[in-house]
């Protein structure tokens, strides 16, 4: 109860000097460490030090919240009734916590009003307060009811709002609360008993002169069960009950375990500081696993993960990423990642085929002309840049790429003037070059080509442009190339068909005389077959017959 | 003396080598440092676990990238055919009930005093739950296709 009770109470007391205490009042020291006060004729107790109004001691002088109404009565002093005090007193036990003391839950502002705001407790009681001159009512005053009525009818709204989230929840979860639900109570009776020993044990050790009732413990093992646990159990807040339990015995020193429940308890608090709602908290367990698939092949696009890799390698770039609980099992995100992997591939596929297809030596030469000096052997260069893409490139040999390391470095010693002389007889020799060829689609044949690469690229370019204009009948040559093309496909067309005529002539032919032959064939078997009277003879004075005519023919 | 082919002077492998070159090469160097891990402490059966599941895991990884079409059918071969993969092992994988398995020395009961196939080859549903199973030949912890 002392560890339940404080944080409210502690809100506007613990003074710097205690005042002296009203006439008729005694201090004492709880079990717990809690300084309490009584008043041995009204047979009354309480936490809160009786300083300006000795008189009705019950009540608390000083609040946090200054009590409305109904509200008081309902749980404030019952913690200070008579009787039940009386009991405590005569087990000479440590109150316990009967009730929850009532929290706030829930802090808003009221909208119009601005250091106002609309708390909510824990048990359903709402107040307004005012953090700036730390004032709470219960009772609104007349020049915020408006506003408050309108808070509460947006309220409402929201309520709905999450009743319907709450709604979405699956069988599985209400399941797995219940199952949580029940270890809690299990705990829960254990923790109890627990308390109770240790209870004991705590009194038996704390005990000293100050207590001024002087009245024995006559605590039988018995009386011990019966009365404190009923009413415990009655309680509507079974977790936070469970907490306080485990609060009271962190600050005897006892041991504490933490259950799932604190932990639980821990996580909402924390979630309510941030603000967070509990539907904030839930909301990865809600998401469909298609969803949470699709959440985690989206954290593989952004990383641009490797499809091409294992998932043992790209696993630790991923478990960074808050995405990355979105599905629940490892098993469930290797699969999800073969599958996007398979569709990533796929896609790097289709890019692949779409992309025009540039000569692999291309890229060497353009790496030769960067990195090339003739104070580099080629076995120093090759050593030197070995890591390089270009260098790697399966496509072009080792041979190829020593070639033209060679070539290139013997001509680079050259003069300038000696390299252009080269490319333009050879530009002379190429046949594929036309007026139309674009300066940055040469064909390979000139790209390719040492000579052409020899000589530094701005040079270059302007002698291949000088050479392509010089290409003679521009237009015309265009056109007549064409229109050659357009002959000889038609011719070569004409051939095709020409060709495949004489071949269909052919297999008709083919077909009728193997035709003939079967039908010949069978026509002998029929004959084969008709036997007569005379027997198998009869065929063969025919055949005698026939044999010397056929020699004839 | 045969000439010694390097990866320079050989003849150019399929197209799409390059996409999973780099892969290939980590399961290389993965290999190398278990080749050169020190063996002490280790008991004699274990000492070739590594070796066995690198090279299962590099044989898992080249035929999945087939069944995904990441490599064509020509580069498949060709890997199969360098010994990249172990191409009895995939042959094994291809038959139902053995799509997980380990090494092919776990299903060689010519080896085994009783006739029988490895630990690892039992379901984890035939075992009681806290059965341990790390197999003699590979350190498999079990490869039944049900598990």
């Amino acid at each position: 109860m002392s560890s339940g009770y404080q944080p409210f109470a502690g809100h506007g007391q613990k003074p710097a000097a205690p005042p002296p205490l009203a006439p008729g009042w005694t201090e004492h020291r709880a079990p717990t460490g809690h300084m309490y006060y009584y008043h041995p004729e009204t047979k009354t107790s309480t936490y809160t030090r009786p300083v300006a109004a000795p008189t009705d001691p019950p009540v608390p002088s000083q609040q946090a919240y200054p009590l409305a109404g109904g509200f008081q009565n309902q749980n404030y002093p019952k913690q200070f009734d008579y009787n039940r005090q009386q009991r405590h007193d005569n087990t000479h036990r440590r109150p316990r916590p009967q009730e929850k003391p009532d929290k706030p839950k829930t802090k808003r502002a009221i909208p119009d009003a601005a250091p106002w705001l609309f708390v909510t407790t824990k048990k359903g009681n709402t107040f307004i307060h005012n953090p700036e001159t730390k004032e709470s009512l219960w009772a609104v005053p007349d020049g915020l009811k408006d506003a408050i009525e309108g808070l509460e009818k947006l309220s409402l709204n929201e309520e709905r709002e999450r009743e319907r989230v709450r709604r979405r929840q699956s069988a599985l979860e209400k399941q797995r609360q219940e199952q949580e639900d029940a270890m809690a109570d299990q705990e829960e009776f254990d923790a109890a008993d627990q308390y109770d020993y240790e209870d004991e044990e705590g009194d038996g050790g704390i005990e000293d002169g100050t207590e001024s009732h002087g009245i024995k413990r006559q605590v039988s093992a018995a009386a011990e069960g019966d009365e404190p646990e009923d009413e415990y159990y009655d309680d509507e807040d079974d977790f936070d009950e469970e907490h306080d339990l485990k609060r009271i015995r962190m600050e005897q020193g006892g041991p504490v375990e933490f259950t799932e429940d604190d932990i639980d308890w821990q996580l909402g608090a924390m979630a309510e500081q941030y603000g967070l709602g509990e539907e904030d908290m839930e909301g990865n367990e809600d998401l469909a696993p298609e969803d949470g698939a699709f959440l985690f092949k989206d954290l593989l696009d952004d990383l641009q993960i490797n499809p091409y890799s294992t998932w043992e390698s790209e696993m630790p770039k991923l478990v960074e990423d808050g995405r990355y609980t979105t599905l629940p099992t490892t098993k469930l995100r290797k699969q999800v990642f073969s599958d996007w992997c398979q569709e990533r591939i796929a896609v790097i596929k289709a890019e692949k085929e779409k992309e025009i297809k540039k000569d692999p030596r291309i890229a060497y030469l353009n790496f030769i002309e960067a990195n090339a000096t003739p104070k580099l052997y080629w076995p120093e260069f090759k050593r030197k840049f070995k890591k390089e893409p270009e260098m790697k490139d399966s496509k072009v040999s080792d041979r190829d790429r020593e070639k033209y390391y060679r070539d290139y470095i013997s001509r680079t010693k050259t003069s300038v003037e000696t390299r252009e002389n080269d490319l333009r007889k050879y530009l002379r020799t190429v046949k594929d070059l036309t007026r139309r060829t674009d300066i940055d689609n040469l064909p390979t044949s000139v790209s390719c080509d040492i000579r052409f690469v020899a000589v530094p690229k701005d040079r270059r370019d302007s002698i291949v442009l000088d050479h392509i204009r010089t290409l003679p009948d521009d237009a015309g040559t265009a056109e007549s190339s064409s229109r050659d093309a357009l002959e000889k496909q038609r011719r070569a067309l004409q051939d095709r068909e020409e060709a495949v005529r004489r071949e269909q002539f052919y297999n008709s032919k083919d077909i009728a005389r193997g035709k003939e032959a079967l039908r010949e064939t069978e026509m002998e078997i029929k004959r084969a077959m008709n036997v007569g009277k005379e027997g198998l003879l009869s065929h063969l004075e025919p055949a005698k017959e026939k044999d010397p005519e056929k020699d004839d023919s | 003396m045969p000439p010694i082919r390097t990866r320079n002077k050989r003849k150019p492998p399929p197209d799409g080598f390059d996409d999973i070159e780099d892969t290939l090469l980590e399961f290389e160097n993965k290999m190398k440092d278990a080749e050169n891990a020190p063996h002490e402490g280790k008991r004699k059966n274990e000492m070739l676990w590594p070796i066995f599941q690198i090279s299962h895991q590099r044989s898992r990884y080249i035929y999945d990238m087939y069944l995904k079409e990441g490599i064509t059918r020509e580069l498949y071969d060709w890997l199969l055919k360098n010994k990249y993969a172990d191409a009895l092992l995939i042959a094994k994988w291809k038959k139902q009930g053995y799509e997980k398995l380990c090494c092919l020395k776990c299903i060689q009961t010519k080896e085994t005093n009783f006739g029988s196939t490895c630990i690892c080859r039992v379901p984890k549903a035939r075992m009681s739950k806290e059965t341990v199973v790390e197999c003699v030949s590979c350190g498999c912890h079990g490869c039944a296709s049900s598990d």
